[in-house]
């Protein structure tokens, strides 16, 4: 093995590899977008517009608006850029601005519900709420009775209770981060997911 | 059901540590406790079906973005760009047909474009100010930079030895940014800010 003898021969080699196919860190991207850096803020985008958008899914029940969240979400995300302190923090903060977004929108929702039920147009059910029709299920969600039954008990938790479960066992945030993503103790977030896991298996029992 | 609105079972134990250990065998304690037996038996369904669940929903073709979402959001980003500011580039002379300028952002992409080519260190923050060659006196008329100085800020994986970095990244980026801009550097401060895991 031939020793090495000049310092500059330790220098990393630069790469064959295009430098704009490389894997980066993702707080890298982050700092890079805050700077200005337009592409790295894409590559945040791309590796993030699906799990949005399962998360919209599972709290809005209805694709297209899930799909308007994420897009509101992420042009905010831009322009609070910023704002983040912390780098690392993009992953639970990024969350926090779809999980806001899809409260906010359940609240209107429930408005909108409200008054129209006011006027009698409109009657109490889970699953059809001011004109929003809930997408069905995935035909593979369908093909199980389970499945569907986690898929209809889901619908019938309460929007605060149903964020903490969705980020915790869908996205696997860990309490901290729903902690922060939602804006509550952690205690709180525990106590949310305990009553949904109580909720859940409650409402699938009538499946089996 | 053994599960409560409290999340704590009869024996004491919390919901959270029957749920963790769902996927396995029952341990040593769960094994031999009915409350605990009894709560696995109330989430073995619920835990099977989140597992289906985070499956089908990844694997849910109609799961993606709006044609055109991820390019409209992009576009956006683009007009909105925080460009840093603006450096004179060229001094004009009486019969040119106008300054030139660049942005800072755009020095800076040059900058970390070439600490990509870097194996195993990522540029982060970058500024890049004028300078010219008589500090304190103001510029010509025109006021184009006669050097620019740079501050870069980087991380760099735990095996990089870093004077000889700094030494060869010095010197490429020196030579980008004259090549591609047309102004030397005149320095190249650069702030080690994170040492990762390679």
């Amino acid at each position: 093995m031939l020793e090495k003898t000049d310092d500059a021969d330790d220098a990393p080699r630069p790469e064959a590899a295009t430098p704009a196919d490389r894997a980066l860190r993702e707080s890298t991207l982050v700092v890079r977008a805050q700077d200005g850096d337009v592409a790295s803020f894409e590559r945040l985008v791309r590796s993030y517009e699906k799990e949005l958008l399962r998360l919209g899914y599972r709290m809005l029940t209805d694709i297209g608006e899930a799909q308007d969240a994420v897009q509101d979400s992420l042009v905010l995300a831009w322009r609070r850029l910023p704002t983040l302190k912390d780098p690392q923090a993009f992953h639970a903060w990024v969350y926090q601005l779809m999980t806001r977004q899809c409260l906010n929108l359940l609240r209107a929702r429930k408005r909108r519900r409200t008054s129209l039920t006011h006027e009698g147009d409109v009657g109490h059910d889970p699953h059809r709420s001011a004109g929003v029709e809930a997408d069905p299920p995935s035909a593979a969600a369908q093909t199980s009775a389970l499945g569907a039954g986690l898929d209809v008990a889901l619908t019938t938790l309460p929007a605060e209770l149903r964020a903490c479960w969705v980020l915790k066992e869908l996205h696997h945030l860990s309490y901290p981060e729903i902690a922060y993503a939602i804006g509550v103790p952690v205690a709180t977030v525990r106590g949310r997911i305990a009553r949904a896991r109580l909720h859940l298996a409650r409402g699938m029992s009538e499946w089996r | 059901m053994a599960l409560s609105e409290t999340g704590r079972l009869g024996c004491g134990r919390d919901v959270d540590d029957v749920w963790a250990n769902i996927n396995h065998e029952p341990d040593k304690h769960e094994a031999t406790c009915p409350d605990c037996q009894a709560a696995r038996a109330d989430l073995a369904g619920l835990a099977s079906a989140t597992t289906a669940m985070v499956e089908t929903d990844r694997d849910d073709d109609r799961l993606v973005g709006r044609p055109g979402a991820l390019a409209a959001i992009v576009a956006i980003a683009r007009t909105e760009v925080r460009r840093g500011r603006t450096l004179p580039l060229l001094t004009a002379s009486p019969d040119a047909a106008g300054q030139v300028t660049i942005s800072e952002q755009a020095v800076a992409s040059i900058v970390r474009e070439t600490c990509d080519g870097f194996d195993d260190v990522e540029g982060r923050r970058c500024r890049v100010t004028v300078v010219n060659e008589q500090p304190g006196q103001a510029p010509a008329s025109g006021g184009g930079a006669t050097s620019l100085a740079v501050q870069l800020s980087l991380t760099v994986g735990g095996s990089v030895r870093i004077p000889p970095l700094v030494t060869e990244l010095r010197d490429r980026v020196a030579v980008a940014v004259e090549r591609r801009v047309g102004v030397p550097v005149a320095s190249i401060a650069i702030h080690v800010e994170d040492l990762h895991d390679a």
